[in-house]
């Protein structure tokens, strides 16, 4: 590789980051302020959220459980079920987040016998509201069974705070089991941040087809693989700046634990970057228009990793095939790496495999793309800036076809 | 072939799609010389340059540049030649030093020897005062010079330039072939591509092309030779109905309308003359003038383009 070409066009491209507020914005400010949007989302504020009721007691404990249920301004109730599996449709449907079953005994107290034990259902798919909802009712219930067992006790004279008379709550996440939360979900979603500087990348390509200074650059004897590599440069730089912004916004702002070792976790995170890089090259060679560019990148970092990373979904619960696809997606090794580094303390060489793929892939698609980058203009692309029709028109009085014979 | 070809295009077409934007040419063009391709948009200059820059590849027929193939040996071309293309392949938001630096790392020119070339360009262009100007608020003028400038900054020995007068005020276009006759009396072969006849003045040969094929490849003053007779000027003030009239005038080749102007190419001048005088006669028009005027590319291309099937009037045929 030349890398007096690498350098002028690593050069160049920084010139262009700098000098276009709105690549520069896109490659600083974008993924910060994009993580503050996600963790919102994930941590917004719950509000009367839905809770279905299988009631099998029927008194009049039972009847005050729900009404504080109904009063709580975090819960209220949407239906009543007879039994567990009639509340499935509706949590399908998204009409309910959380189901409490209250057990026929509830209310009931033998200082020997069992403690009645509420049964909640919560959807995992909601984290944040399914973690609030559980917590309310869990609350609702333990504080109003203290309410019983001191009307009870002080039937007897006895002080009701003398017992530690916990509620038992039993619960069932349906579809995310771990209900997790923010710190786990924040080394992945690092990740995702980090696909708008290879969005970028994949754009100022795509704009120097466009504007045909992409074909005076495949008339000059520039190496083609530096030119990759110098544009490809400034991105990196930036890339890796916005990973140490985005891990101590993670410190102090969200208080995620960082268990394993810096070096390993940047390391992980340059050859991510590299490898988006690399996807994004391999992007832009394909398709030279910034519209085009936008859409299939869309595609190629965002949905997929979104659903197949495993950040939302399990990845043992998707069928082989995809499985299969996801390897070829370096967004799965990162956030597998990147979550076992912060918040197991894991080392590179427990998941060897993950970290040899995204190896693989952060120098390969560079590789592919350029290989199968050409020195030529590509013939596809619309080209009403190649021809400058506009511009020619000036001089119609010099144009002599214009006046042929007619 | 021969040593003194630097260009050998043979028998080249290239399609895109249904489109045969160059239709099988063959040209050979010779060192050091200043060579004009001259076609109105769309007759495929534009392709035929990308293919001589060997990044286009022809899909028909072979170019060789100085004896490397512009497909197999594309790399090699792309270091001896300097290419403008159409449009502006600069950077709008560098500035022009940093453009012609930029340019200078890609070619190689580094050192001592970029910093003796850098004066010597702006002083040829006359840039030395927009050093830290933004390329992309020059004017179009001064975006082609700089253009022109990063095409020489090594010093090819080869230069193509495609369509590099085109949307430039006429008194930068006249400087700009100014700079270009400098660089040939340098011994620089250049290839320029123009829609602009009276810029095929300026050039030792051209090649006309019209829908992709080469009308006429020669000497400027050799194409115009080709067509037979002479030129009169006619203004009046119902051109507009003489013009078919005038057709119909046996000797009369072609009639090309500019405004309120007409120019009539006729076979014999005097003969000619006289029966247009009698049409305006007959045509009670007495506001006209009627003069002699000279051949230009302007005219010749016009009529090798409604002749190019080699259907020639009778009167000229005999
Ligand atoms: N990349 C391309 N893809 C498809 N058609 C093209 C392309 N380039 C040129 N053409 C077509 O080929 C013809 C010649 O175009 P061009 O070489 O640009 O002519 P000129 O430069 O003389 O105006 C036109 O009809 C144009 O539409
Ligand atoms: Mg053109």
């Amino acid at each position: 590789m030349n890398l007096r070409h690498m350098f002028a066009l690593a050069r160049k491209e920084f010139y262009h980051i700098v000098r276009d507020p709105g690549t520069f914005l896109l490659v600083t400010v974008g993924p910060v302020f994009l993580m503050i949007v996600f963790t919102y989302m994930l941590t917004s504020e719950v509000k009367n959220a839905p809770v279905g009721v299988i009631d099998h007691a029927h008194n009049d404990a039972s009847a005050e459980l729900i009404d504080r249920i109904e009063a709580d301004p975090v819960t209220r109730i949407a239906a009543y079920y007879e039994s567990v599996d009639a509340t499935d449709l509706d949590f399908q449907r998204g009409d309910i987040v959380a189901a409490v079953e209250i057990p026929e005994n509830y209310g009931q107290f033998s200082l020997l016998g069992d403690v009645p034990t509420v049964h909640m259902i919560v959807d995992g798919m909601e984290p944040t509201s399914a973690e609030q909802v559980l917590e309310t009712v869990y609350t609702i219930a333990d504080e109003h069974t203290r309410d019983l067992a001191g009307d009870a006790l002080s039937g007897f004279g006895l002080d009701s705070s003398l017992l530690d008379l916990p509620i038992n709550v039993e619960t069932e996440t349906l579809f995310n089991p771990d209900l997790r939360s923010i710190v786990d979900f924040y080394p992945g979603l690092m990740g995702m941040m980090l696909t708008l500087p290879a969005l970028a990348l994949a754009l100022s390509l795509a704009k120097e087809a466009e504007n045909g200074t992409l074909e005076q650059l495949v008339a000059s004897p520039v190496d083609k693989r530096a030119l990759l590599a110098g544009k490809m440069l400034p991105y990196l730089v930036f890339g890796m700046i916005d990973v140490v912004i985005l891990f101590i916004m993670g410190q102090v702002a969200y208080s995620v634990p960082f268990r394993g070792s810096l070096l390993e976790y940047m390391l992980v995170a340059l050859l991510f970057n590299m490898a988006n890089l690399g996807l994004a090259l391999l992007i832009a060679v394909f398709v030279r228009s910034q519209q085009v560019a936008i859409i299939v990148a869309f595609l190629v970092f965002f949905v997929p990793p979104f659903f197949l990373s495993g950040m939302f979904f399990p990845a043992d619960a998707m069928p082989f095939i995809v499985q299969l696809e996801m390897v070829e997606f370096p967004s799965m090794h990162y956030v597998s790496l990147a979550k076992a580094i912060f918040l197991q303390g894991t080392s590179i060489r427990d998941l060897l495999f993950n970290f040899v793929i995204l190896a693989i892939l952060g120098i390969e698609l560079f590789e592919i793309a350029a290989f199968i980058f050409r020195k030529k203009i590509i013939v596809t692309v619309p080209w009403r800036k190649w021809f400058n029709r506009d511009e020619k028109r000036q001089s119609l009085t010099q144009q002599p076809i214009a006046q042929s014979r007619g | 072939m021969a040593n003194d070809t630097m260009i050998d295009i043979q028998s080249v077409s290239r399609s895109f799609r249904q489109t045969l934007a160059v239709d099988s040419i063959t040209l050979s063009i010779r060192r050091g010389e200043l060579f004009g391709i001259v076609g109105p948009d769309g007759a495929g200059k534009s392709t035929l340059l990308r293919m001589m820059a060997a990044i286009l590849n022809p899909t028909g027929g072979t170019i060789a540049i100085a004896g490397h193939d512009s497909v197999k040996d594309a790399e090699d071309i792309k270091s001896i030649m300097g290419y403008m293309p159409q449009g502006f392949g600069l950077y709008t938001d560098l500035s022009v030093q940093e453009n012609l630096r930029f340019t200078a790392d890609v070619y190689g020119v580094t050192g001592a020897q970029l910093e003796k070339r850098l004066p010597v360009l702006y002083e040829f262009t006359d840039l030395a005062s927009f050093k830290d100007y933004q390329a992309g608020k020059l004017s179009g003028g001064m975006k082609k010079k700089l253009a022109l400038a990063c095409a020489i900054i090594h010093e090819p020995p080869l230069l193509l330039l495609d369509e590099p007068t085109t949307g430039v005020d006429p008194v930068a276009r006249r400087g700009f072939w100014d700079l270009l006759s400098g660089l040939h009396a340098q011994g620089t072969t250049t290839v320029v591509s123009t829609p602009y006849m009276d810029e095929a003045e300026r050039c030792n040969r051209v090649a006309l092309l019209y829908n992709g094929r080469v009308l006429a490849c020669d000497s400027p003053s050799a194409i115009k030779a080709r067509v037979p007779g002479a030129v009169l000027a006619l203004t009046s003030s119902d051109n507009r109905r003489l013009a078919p009239l005038l057709l119909g005038l046996s000797g009369v080749i072609d009639i090309q309308t500019y405004g309120n102007l007409l120019n009539i190419i006729v076979t014999d001048r005097d003969t000619v003359r006289s029966r247009i005088l009698d049409l305006l006669d007959s045509e009670q028009i007495d506001d006209y003038t009627l003069e002699d005027a000279p051949m230009r590319m302007e005219e010749a291309f016009i009529y090798l383009v409604n002749h190019a099937e080699g259907a020639l009037p009778e009167e000229v045929a005999s």
